[in-house]
């Protein structure tokens, strides 16, 4: 066999070979022809039209041959190569010489107008024009051609064939039938003659002049076995079925079949099929019929049974086409069809049934539910033998049966269908088709018009099918709370927790869905009131075995709280606190109770306690219930605490009070919460006034570390610094200076603070460090006072103490210049005294600016003393060794210098009274004022209601 | 492809001193002469042999009568004149003038000129009612024969040359004149090729070429006519024939014979016999041989005008040996001083000459010094009779060479397509050529076998054949 081959390609090459070497032998002839004729016309100078046309004709013919040199070159090359070729310079040797060939005739037609072989140059015009796909100038050509022409000269014959050919293939048949009579008469002996009458038959055909075609055919079928012409005997007969077929002779194409010698059944066929391609159904019909009586080949049977399948495809005649296909099935299991045939059968089948199917499923047979279920179940059909075709069970044409059904509302048998695709992808695994049929099956169970009883026995088996093929889609998701609430509904709480469970598995992100689930199972467990079964739940919860909303773990809780105290609830509702300590007590003790429960014991019996005025004991139960809660829940129960909590402290258990109040405040501390600072204050203001210093310390540090706000801080530490300065603890009270001092916010407060520091070093003969803060309280009071803070007091007088020093002082000066005569010393150091006295006013009016009480009252003091003593020497001096007019004149002068001093000095005592009304003003030198006599010892306070002294703590 | 040969014949003059003193006594003692006394003068000079130095006498007169025609004497005497000096002479003079006689010379002048331009029947006219005593009927018989066979009148021209053939006959029985002799020789053989061209032209190839056979090959113009018998085989399409009778022409002895056609039947034979090959280099050793060589000639004519005695030089040169420079130029030189007409006109200009000095011997007279002028003149004209001669051949020669070109591209042409037609047709290759088999050589009882040695052998020249295989299929 192999040598067959080998020796078969060998022949075939030599066969190519010998054709290419003679093409370029032939090449070779016609470039000598060329150089021949082109050194002719030389000769002639070019003048000779005629050697130009040859000229012409041997470019030509030259083209024609590189032509097709170049094509089986290019057939020979891969199918990469020819992708990437440039085809126009591949082809560009015999595009060349077209060119030439086109120009030179160019040429003729341009310089001899008369030539008598114009006709030719045309002719070879057309050629080219042909070659370059011009059809439109070759058709120009060729009609230019015949005009100048001679009659029935060979190139007119010739050019009439060429344009008639090219009318032909453009379809205009009216133009090329007369170009080809005109023609052929002249072409009996071409051998070409067949070929051309054979066109002009189909000219005639189809311009509907069946007779003359069909006489034109049986002539060339004549000539054809002639052996002069080209066999075109095939051709026509295979053709000539058609034009029988057209002209209505059907007969006499029979005959004429039977006449040749044909297989007639086969040419019958062909006629059939162009019945059939000509629309004429019953026609093609009678002679498919009429084929199958001319044989018993069963291979010719089926080859019509398979046109007739065309034909009733064609003109959707269903039920013949099903019954033919049904033949044909039979056929094919006793004898297998071949591959082409089943390719043909396989089609006519999908057809048919997509076809079908494509009417189930449109709107048009919607309000027809007959005919769209009669197509439904023929389109099943079709699918049952597209089923079985391939000898084994074809699921998913089953499929598509079922898909048909579903489409025609047919459930029932879609079902089925579906089922049964099931039952077979499952066995094949072929998880496509195992998800579409439990699509199509959910689709079908989810129609409203399936019967109940369907519904009811396929839904839930259904359902677990496909959970158990698909368990975790998005649908199955949804099937999944189907099958819970078919569980539900039928209370059958082992499975719901099942499909919860196997939910949980594949959906552990669906916490709403969970808990959806989970709410339901437990409230059948709370209508049930089956606290057991709650609690295992709860408990479940807990511990993170299923993840739910807070919100509903808290209700779960209340839930499960709420059951146990329902009774403690009742009975302390009813006044019975005894019993309900008692079970809060058995609750709290009981180690199956939660911590929720047992937090909730222990506040209530704290509450219980603190309602019963049972101070002890509510302060072991709030300190075991603020154990057990959490700062949150502190905070819940805020106002109750410090309720308690105060309670505490007003009946003397400050040091449980403080305690619970750190220890409430600890738990809150990092909780970003605003509500924590008022525990931060009551812890701070409870251990001050138990006098914890160091407690008072631990929480306003803890406090700068919670993030409660600066200024309570800052108050905290004030309160610090009172009890440090109480305890003598100067070191710490320094520490706590510098931490405000860091802040230039709190400078106006820390002036006191240092001045109490500054006195302590001075008792510790420090002088230095206390020279430095009053340095530094002086710095400290003017910034504040710029920045306009607010200064405390004490602050104030403790500037005002140091500005009075001053103030004495110069009060010192004002007293030490002593009044002496002479006149003129007398005027000067009246003079001088005077003017220290203006500075004391000064003095003393800028201390009144500072604000401080004591600054005031004791800056007015020295003021009306100040000016009164001024006074008092003027008017006691009297000039030495004077005369009385003298002395009398010097007082009387006097006298009128003293007079606005004095009654200064008076309008001083005025302001100064208003004053201290006015801002009431607390000071020791208040006494100076409003005391009438002028006492030995000094009274610190004076008030005109009776009052007690007490501390802080509001201890005596 | 076919010639006419037109032959003039001379006549050695007499010369007579009556007619030289009656004719001095007519013109009197003037320089010039009358017209009028032309007349008389011509008839004496003519009877005295002063051929040429009537000539320009004789043409002034004929000019000058104003349409009289000429008195029968007069005719006559330019009968002799013509038949002394030749045709050449009077062609030129118009038709109208040439009509006023009645000579039966001028009438065949006439009927040449109407034959020359084709028109025969008309120039049947002038020659048909000639009587065959006259000196001029052997030619004019011919001229009548050609122009029926032109005319298509191959029954009448075939009895026309046989009547030629006769009156040729009788004329060499009235003349003992070497170069009269020779003349009517070959007016002889012309007519016998007549009738052999006559036959061909009535497609009897097999009795034309019969025909042929009888020209002796001792025949002046039997060279020219190898030719003709060669065309006559290749009709005969005994191929083989006409390449031996072509290959002929290859030997020394004919190497004064240039006719580009016989390359022409040459390509043609080897192509009727397929052999494209031979053909083939035929045609394009012709191209390579004459191409450049013909152009050079037509530059050649060209630079040279119309200087006939420029030509009358180059034929005297040619004459003497080869031109050197272009083989072809020679090649055409040597075959036209090798043809009869060139030789007719020399020598009828060295008879003139001989006229020319046997008047100068005389007595200087008036009469004498216009005899000599006119004697003188006539020379003048001859020579550029012939110079024009020399240079029409040239041109001739030259268009024919140059036709042959293209006559050999059509041969190629043929060839060519002969062989794509093959090529179309035949797959295998062509099995190998048998040459030189003598199966292939058909003879006639006038012809004898002989095997080519490469050697040319004068009683052997013509009768050669080829034996080549026809490889056509």
């Amino acid at each position: 066999m192999n040598k067959i081959i080998l020796l078969t390609v060998f022949l075939c090459t030599i066969s190519f070979s010998s054709y290419a070497d003679k093409r370029g032998a032939l090449l070779q002839v016609i470039d000598e022809e060329i150089g021949e004729v082109s050194r002719l016309s030389k000769q002639s100078k070019g003048r000779n039209p005629r050697l130009l046309l040859r000229l012409a004709e041997l470019n030509l013919e030259k083209a024609r041959h590189l032509k097709e040199r170049e094509n089986d070159k290019y057939l020979r090359l891969s199918v990469s190569q020819k992708r990437t070729v440039n085809r126009k310079k591949f082809f560009s040797k015999s595009k060349a010489y077209f060119n030439k060939a086109q120009s030179i005739c160019k040429s003729i037609i341009g310089k001899f107008k008369k030539f008598s072989g114009k006709g030719e140059v045309y002719y070879i015009m057309a050629f080219n024009s042909k070659e370059f796909k011009e059809f439109k100038k070759a058709r120009q050509y060729l009609q230019y051609s015949i005009k100048y022409s001679k009659p029935k000269s060979k190139v007119r014959v010739k050019s009439q064939s060429a344009l008639a050919e090219l009318y032909f293939s453009d379809g205009k048949y009216g133009l090329a039938a007369p170009l080809y009579e005109r023609a052929l008469p002249y072409q009996k002996d071409s051998t070409w003659w067949t070929k051309d009458s054979y066109n002009l038959a189909w000219c005639y055909y189809r311009k509907g002049k069946f007779n003359r075609a069909i006489a034109k055919m049986k002539e060339v079928y004549a000539k054809s076995k002639s052996g002069k012409y080209v066999d075109m005997s095939s051709k026509v007969a295979d053709d000539l079925a058609a034009f029988y077929a057209a002209a209505g002779k059907p007969q006499q194409g029979i005959k004429f079949y039977k006449s040749t010698g044909g297989n007639i059944t086969k040419k019958l066929i062909t006629l059939g099929k162009l019945q059939s391609d000509k629309g004429q159904k019953t026609n093609s019909q009678k002679t498919f019929s009429s084929a199958k009586k001319t044989t018993n080949n069963p291979e010719e049977i089926l080859e019509i049974n398979l046109a007739l399948l065309a034909l009733y495809e064609k003109f959707n005649d269903y039920s013949n086409h099903l019954k033919v296909s049904k033949e044909i099935n039979a056929y094919h299991k006793v004898k297998p069809l071949k591959n082409e045939d089943l390719k043909v059968f396989k089609y006519q089948l999908d057809r048919m049934s997509a076809f079908l199917q494509k009417q189930v499923v449109s709107k048009h047979y919607k309000n027809v539910k007959k005919v769209r279920i009669r197509k439904a179940k023929l389109a099943g059909e079709y699918f049952e033998i597209l089923g079985s075709i391939t000898g084994k069970v074809d699921y998913k044409k089953i499929f598509l049966k079922g898909e048909t059904h579903y489409s025609a509302k047919s459930y029932g048998p879609a079902l089925d269908s579906y089922f049964k695709t099931l039952t077979y992808a499952e066995n094949a695994k072929d998880t496509k088709y195992i998800k579409l049929s439990l699509k199509g099956l959910l689709a079908v169970l989810g129609m409203k018009g399936l019967s109940r009883s369907l519904k009811n026995k396929h839904l839930l088996p259904v359902y677990l099918r496909y959970l158990k093929f698909d368990p975790k889609s998005k649908r199955a998701e949804s099937i999944y709370q189907k099958v819970f609430k078919i569980y539900t509904d039928k209370k059958d709480t082992k499975n719901s927790e099942k499909v919860l469970y196997s939910y949980k598995a594949n959906f552990s992100g669906k916490l709403k869905i969970q808990e959806a689930m989970l709410a339901q199972i437990m409230e059948k467990a709370r209508k049930e009131k089956n606290v057991k079964e709650i609690r295992k739940w709860v408990n479940r919860i807990n511990k993170g075995e299923f993840k739910v909303s807070k919100k509903y773990a808290d209700n779960l809780n209340k839930l499960l709280l709420k059951y146990q105290f329902s009774r403690v609830e009742s009975a302390n509702t009813k006044g019975d606190k005894k019993f309900a300590l008692q079970e809060y007590f058995k609750i709290y003790n009981n180690p199956k109770s939660e911590l929720q429960a047992k937090k909730n014991s222990a506040y209530n019996m704290a509450v219980l306690y603190y309602e019963l005025g049972r101070p002890d004991e509510s302060i072991l139960w709030q300190n075991k219930s603020v154990d057990m809660m959490n700062g949150r829940e502190l905070l819940r129960f805020q106002s109750t605490f410090l309720l308690m909590i105060n309670s505490l402290f007003h009946r003397q258990r400050f040091k449980s009070a403080s305690d619970l109040s750190y220890k409430i405040f600890k738990k809150v501390c990092k909780l970003r919460k605003s509500k924590k600072g008022v525990f931060y204050k009551n812890a701070v203001i409870l251990a001050a006034a138990n006098g914890e210093t160091e407690k008072v310390l631990a929480v306003a540090d803890a406090g700068k570390k919670c993030g409660i706000p600066y200024s309570l801080i800052v108050n905290s530490y004030v309160e610090i610094l009172k009890m440090l300065e109480k305890s003598k603890r100067w070191g710490k009270y320094s520490e706590v200076l510098e931490y405000l001092e860091s802040s230039n916010k709190n400078w106006g407060s820390i002036i006191k603070p240092y001045f109490n520091l500054l006195r302590a070093y001075k008792i510790s003969g420090r002088k230095e460090e206390a020279a430095q803060i009053r340095s530094k309280i002086m710095r400290l009071y003017k910034f504040a006072k710029r920045e306009r803070q607010e200064i405390p007091l004490e602050g104030l007088d403790v500037v005002a103490h140091y500005k009075l020093l001053n103030l004495e002082r110069e009060i010192k000066k004002l007293y030490a210049v002593k009044l002496q005569y002479p006149e003129k010393r007398f005027n000067a150091r009246l003079k001088n005294k005077l003017t220290q006295l203006d500075r004391v006013t000064s003095k003393g009016l800028e201390i009144l600016k500072i604000g401080s009480g004591i600054g005031i009252v004791k800056s007015y003091q020295y003021l009306v003393e100040s000016y009164q003593r001024v006074v008092q020497e003027i008017r006691d001096f009297t000039p030495p060794k004077k005369s009385k007019q003298y002395t009398a004149g010097f007082k009387k002068s006097m006298s009128s210098l003293t007079q606005p001093l004095l009654k200064r000095s008076f309008d001083f005592i005025k302001e100064s009274k208003g004053q201290i009304k006015k801002s009431q003003i607390l000071s020791r030198e208040n006494y100076w004022f409003f005391s009438s006599e002028r006492l030995p010892i000094k009274v610190d306070y004076s008030s005109r209601l009776r009052g007690i002294i007490m501390d802080r703590g509001g201890k005596r | 492809m076919f010639k006419l040969i037109v032959l003039i014949t001379l006549l050695i003059p007499q010369f007579s001193f009556a007619g030289y003193r009656d004719a001095s006594l007519i013109f009197g003692h003037g320089t010039r002469g009358n017209v009028n006394k032309f007349g008389r003068m011509v008839v004496h000079l003519v009877e005295a042999g002063n051929y040429y130095a009537s000539i320009p006498l004789i043409k002034e007169y004929m000019t000058s009568t104003g349409g009289a025609n000429l008195t029968p004497e007069l005719d006559m005497a330019l009968d002799e004149i013509i038949l002394n000096v030749g045709v050449r002479q009077f062609e030129l003079l118009p038709v109208e003038i040439l009509s006023r006689s009645n000579s039966p010379s001028v009438n065949y002048i006439l009927a040449k000129k109407f034959f020359r331009i084709g028109k025969y029947k008309k120039a049947l006219k002038y020659i048909r009612g000639m009587n065959d005593k006259h000196s001029m009927a052997p030619f004019a018989r011919l001229l009548e024969g050609s122009a029926y066979s032109i005319l298509g009148l191959q029954r009448k021209s075939i009895d026309m040359f046989k009547r030629c053939i006769a009156v040729t006959d009788d004329s060499l029985g009235q003349t003992s004149d070497k170069l009269q002799v020779r003349q009517l020789l070959v007016t002889k053989d012309e007519c016998l090729i007549g009738i052999a061209r006559a036959h061909f032209a009535a497609k009897r190839y097999e009795r034309s070429n019969l025909t042929y056979l009888d020209l002796p090959k001792s025949s002046f113009v039997w060279p020219d006519i190898l030719f003709e018998e060669a065309w006559n085989s290749y009709y005969r399409k005994n191929y083989n024939r006409t390449l031996g009778k072509l290959v002929t022409y290859s030997a020394p002895v004919l190497d004064h014979i240039f006719n580009p056609e016989i390359h022409i039947l040459e390509a043609l034979s080897y192509m009727e016999l397929c052999l494209y090959g031979d053909a083939k280099k035929v045609v394009d050793s012709f191209y390579k041989r004459y191409l450049k060589r013909n152009q050079r000639i037509a530059k050649f004519i060209k630079s040279n005008g119309r200087d006939y005695n420029f030509y009358y030089k180059l034929g005297r040169l040619a004459t003497k040996g080869p031109i050197k420079g272009n083989r072809l130029l020679n090649r055409f030189m040597k075959s036209i001083v090798h043809g009869a007409t060139y030789n007719d006109l020399i020598e009828s200009l060295m008879t003139g000459r001989h006229e020319f000095s046997e008047l100068k011997k005389l007595k200087r007279t008036p009469f004498n010094t216009f005899l000599l002028k006119n004697t003188l003149d006539s020379l003048k004209v001859q020579k550029k009779l012939v110079g024009s001669y020399v240079r029409r051949r040239l041109v001739v020669t030259h268009l024919q060479v140059k036709k042959a070109f293209q006559q050999m591209s059509y041969i190629k042409l043929e060839v060519l397509a002969r062989r794509k037609a093959d090529l179309f047709r035949y797959t295998e290759e062509p099995g190998e050529r048998k040459r030189g088999d003598v199966k292939f050589i058909s003879r006639n009882e006038k012809q004898y076998f002989w095997t080519f040695n490469g050697e040319f052998w004068v009683d052997e020249l013509g009768d050669y054949v080829f034996a080549l295989g026809n490889e056509c299929r």
